[in-house]
């Protein structure tokens, strides 16, 4: 296969392209409870931004913000906001248990009790897990 | 309104089949997996006129977007795994 890390049209169109899909990833992520989308579909546009600057400018500018270390850091603490957020309910769910969060006016960001948080952990969740495969099938390692 | 919702189903209906029908007969695996490609694409389109946006947006990330890419990169490991054990023969 040809080398890609030199090519001029996948560098301009990357440079171009990719902000506009890791906006649009946080925009389905936040929106996710009030309209189409959610956490999994957000985080895999994310993901897919990054693949594509991967593939664009090859390994050593992502490098920097993405080790091992610090993806399995940020995949352990996305799962535990999820468990925490997720315990109450398991526990006290059918003792007509309330959540402490004021339900406020349908239709604003910032009106469903947890759903919001529950989405932005299985966001980062899902975007570095994509990463990740994706790091590990090209090199070897992330 | 419906009349064309019906029309539109059934062509891209027929584009399914039809990209279905060429990957499975398709001699050359890298075209196979661009026809693969446009079948997601079309089923994303699909979903969107059946009135699910959220599956539609779902399908066009993972179906057309990363699932090529990681067809791509076995074909590559692949060859490159074939090309070995053709230098050791």
């Amino acid at each position: 296969m040809k080398n890609l890390e030199n090519d001029d049209i996948l560098k301009t169109i990357a440079i171009m392209v990719v902000p506009f899909i890791i906006v649009f990833g946080i925009y389905v992520i936040l929106n996710g409870h009030i309209s189409p989308g959610g956490g999994f579909s957000g985080g895999t546009i994310i993901a897919a931004g990054f693949i594509l600057w991967h593939a664009a400018f090859g390994f050593d500018g992502l490098r920097k913000y993405f080790n091992f270390k610090k993806l399995g850091y940020i995949n352990t603490i996305a799962l535990l906001v999820i468990a925490a957020v997720n315990i109450p309910n398991f526990i006290m769910g059918s003792m007509g248990y309330k959540s402490i969060f004021p339900l406020l006016t349908p239709g604003n960001i910032i009106s469903a009790t947890t759903v919001l948080l529950l989405d932005i952990a299985v966001g980062i969740k899902v975007a570095c897990t994509m990463y990740e495969l994706y790091a590990i099938f090209t090199e070897g390692e992330v | 309104m419906t009349c064309i919702n019906i029309y539109l189903e059934v062509a891209l209906l027929a584009f399914l089949v039809i990209c279905a029908i060429s990957v499975v007969f398709c001699r050359n695996l890298e075209t196979a997996i661009i026809i693969f490609m446009s079948f997601s694409l079309i089923l994303s389109v699909l979903w969107l006129v059946l009135q699910a946006p959220d599956l539609a947006i779902t399908e066009a990330a993972v179906g057309a977007g990363v699932d090529t890419i990681v067809f791509f990169l076995t074909l590559r490991l692949v060859k490159k795994l074939k090309e070995d054990t053709d230098d050791e023969a």
